[in-house]
């Protein structure tokens, strides 16, 4: 009994320790940072001042602007998701290769995604010329550091559609096909078969695929910092800069908290919502 | 409401036939039962009535129209599945409403159906809960109201009762049979039970390997099986090869046997059979269809006991009364009524 317990330990003791070492240690450093202790640079002491200089329009821009790619995202990619799962689903020619082709973007790292999206978007990128060559457009579109971050939004689609794919497509697997049958055989055209069945049985899989892409891209600074307006930028490339540029640990360190705790904020809404779904589901 | 003509069905899975040339006339009001081993293509049958494939060759049709074409939605089935495959987000009544919402029924119409349906499989006091919060036996009746409220045309259950234990299911069976009598519904039902094929049917349909053996009323069938396969799986059969010589007389390894007078044999290789219940001890001086056999088993089971015998080197079984005093080992004649033996193919 004892010695179950000693070995239980050591057997959760790399991973556990691993986790509270770089991300409770690592948070609360931060947030300690926030309100100058343990600073890095200069002296320690409580302060607040740091949080009330995050209260400029630089910091309220970058926290819209990452709050819209998050959400923008989050949504957009359902849009292309949903459909194509749907699609997927049932076994037809060449789904396989879809399938497989739409993964790519899982292996490609945001950065290289982000300048492979550049050269395609680019003043003199591949669109543009496509464009001008096919005589559709007479001057090259500016499509990339537009003020709103459609470039950000696109390129996050693009990298994020196989994530929600893997999550909806497990989802949908999981449904009967019984139970899709049931309906058909019940009256329920195609299209109500997806409104009144799939859709709200694959509900808790589309809330875990919209809440996982918005924290992924919440936080995101390669994607922005590449393809993104010169403002305002995310709150990780505000980060970035109050840190290293501006030697603002402090204030850097409020950012980080904001971002931590914002991403946190979702997870928990997720998980009383997914909780709420399955309740209703039995 | 209208009969289901099936004219010729034929269905590949890849390079597989799961269903072989299909031919089937069901009367409007029948229950015709599909009756086969696993796999010998009755669920593909269905689902093909019901429309969820079509057919590769052939006709199915409703009445006289033909329905390949027409998806599941239009056709006017309803079909309870062995799953039960009942929505689960939905409550009882949410479910059983379906398919009244589908055809956009009129709301009070479809209060008072529903409150019907709900009392003829007697639910009562379920119609909120969900499927996850009720038995095996309750979702089943769901499955069964959801699918008759619709009023359909045609009514098809795939095995509906596999999943309940076997004192329900007996009186399950009654109450759909009963259900549908008075519905009148021309039904199709699915089964790999012979005994819940006997009793619920108008007609049985022996199916094998995709293609139909023997269509008949269940005692026709189970009396005058045409084949082995139909002796041996409605029910069981002991069944000897031998040499047909004279009319109505069969010569085997075993013994010579003469037959029931209602076919001529001619001459050549034919194979007998006979129900175990059909043996019986030999009353001392008896000639004809005698069989000596060595006992090799005695079983009691109940209302009967079961023999197992071996004639020389084939193995037999008989039923016989409880009154049975012989042992293993012991040496008996046991008789064959010649109306009893069938000759089949
Ligand atoms: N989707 C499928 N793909 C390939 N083979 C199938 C499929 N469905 C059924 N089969 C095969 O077709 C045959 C008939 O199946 P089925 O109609 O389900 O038989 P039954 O209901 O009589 O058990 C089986 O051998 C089965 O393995
Ligand atoms: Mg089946």
């Amino acid at each position: 009994m004892r010695t179950d317990r000693l070995t239980l330990l050591l057997l959760i003791l790399p991973g556990a320790g691993f986790i509270f070492l770089f991300l409770a240690a690592a948070i609360a450093m931060t947030v300690l940072q926030s309100v100058g202790l343990y600073s890095l640079v200069g002296e320690s002491k409580l302060t607040f001042e740091h949080w009330f200089s995050l209260a400029d329009r630089t910091f309220v821009d970058s926290f819209l602007f990452s709050l819209k790619v998050g959400v923008g995202s989050a949504f957009g990619t359902l849009v292309f998701s949903y459909p194509l799962a749907l699609f997927l689903r049932r076994r037809r020619y060449g789904t396989q290769l879809i399938g497989s082709i739409i993964k790519i973007p899982l292996f490609v790292p945001a950065l290289v995604a982000a300048f492979l999206i550049l050269n395609v978007l680019a003043f003199h990128g591949i669109l543009n010329s496509t464009l001008l060559g096919l005589g559709i457009i007479d001057r090259p579109l500016r499509m990339l550091n537009d003020k709103f971050g459609w470039n950000v939004l696109i390129i996050q689609i693009w990298k994020n559609l196989p994530f929600q794919l893997l999550i909806l497509a497990a989802t949908l697997e999981s449904i009967q096909t019984d139970i899709e049958d049931a309906a058909r055989n019940l009256g329920a055209s195609p299209w109500r078969v997806i409104r009144h069945i799939i859709l709200p049985l694959s509900a808790p899989g589309i809330l875990i695929a919209v809440v996982l892409v918005f924290i992924l891209t919440f936080g995101d600074y390669a994607i922005t910092k590449v393809a993104g307006p010169v403002y305002p930028s995310s709150l990780s490339v505000l980060m970035y800069t109050e840190a290293f540029t501006l030697q603002q640990w402090g204030s850097a360190a409020c950012i980080g908290v904001v971002i931590t705790f914002a991403s946190l904020l979702f997870v928990a809404i997720y998980a009383r919502a997914a909780r709420a779904v399955a309740e209703i589901g039995q | 409401m209208s009969g289901l003509r099936l004219r010729n069905v034929v269905r590949h899975y890849g390079g597989f036939t799961a269903v072989d040339g299909v031919d089937l006339d069901i009367a409007k009001g029948e229950l015709v039962t599909l009756l086969g081993p696993s796999g010998c293509g009755k669920t593909t049958t269905l689902r093909m009535v019901a429309g969820f494939m079509a057919p590769d060759s052939g006709d199915i049709l409703f009445g006289e129209r033909r329905m390949n074409d027409v998806p599941p939605h239009r056709r006017n089935t309803a079909m309870v599945f062995q799953s039960y495959a009942l929505f689960p987000h939905m409550t009882v009544a949410e479910n059983i409403a379906f398919g009244l919402k589908m055809r956009k029924i009129p709301a009070a119409e479809q209060m008072r159906r529903i409150g019907e349906a709900i009392d003829t499989v007697s639910l009562r006091g379920l119609e909120a809960r969900r499927p996850g919060q009720l038995s095996g036996g309750q979702q089943q009746r769901v499955a069964l109201a959801r699918a008759i409220v619709t009023q359909p045309d045609i009514l098809l259950f795939d095995e509906p009762l596999s999943n309940l234990d076997a004192k329900l299911r007996e009186k399950v069976r009654l109450e759909i049979r009963e259900l549908q009598k008075r519905l009148g519904v021309t039904t199709l039902y699915v089964t790999h039970d012979q005994v819940e094929a006997l009793a619920i049917s108008d007609r049985v349909v022996v199916m094998n390997k995709g293609r139909i053996e023997q269509v008949g009323a269940p005692e026709a069938l189970y009396r005058q099986p045409l084949t082995s396969f139909v002796a041996d799986f409605l029910g069981a059969a002991n069944i000897v090869s031998g040499t047909a010589a004279g009319d109505h007389l069969v010569t085997t390894p075993i013994g010579r046997f003469s037959v029931g007078p209602e076919r001529k044999l001619g001459s050549g290789p034919v194979k007998i059979s006979w129900r175990p219940e059909d043996m019986r001890v030999a009353a001392p001086g008896a000639e004809a269809n005698i069989v000596g056999a060595r006992v090799r088993g005695v079983v009691f089971c109940g209302s009967f006991t079961e023999l197992v015998l071996d004639v020389a080197g084939q193995q037999l079984r008989a039923q016989v009364d409880t009154g049975f005093r012989g042992r293993e080992g012991d040496l008996l004649d046991f008789a064959v009524p010649s109306d009893r033996i069938r000759v089949v193919a």
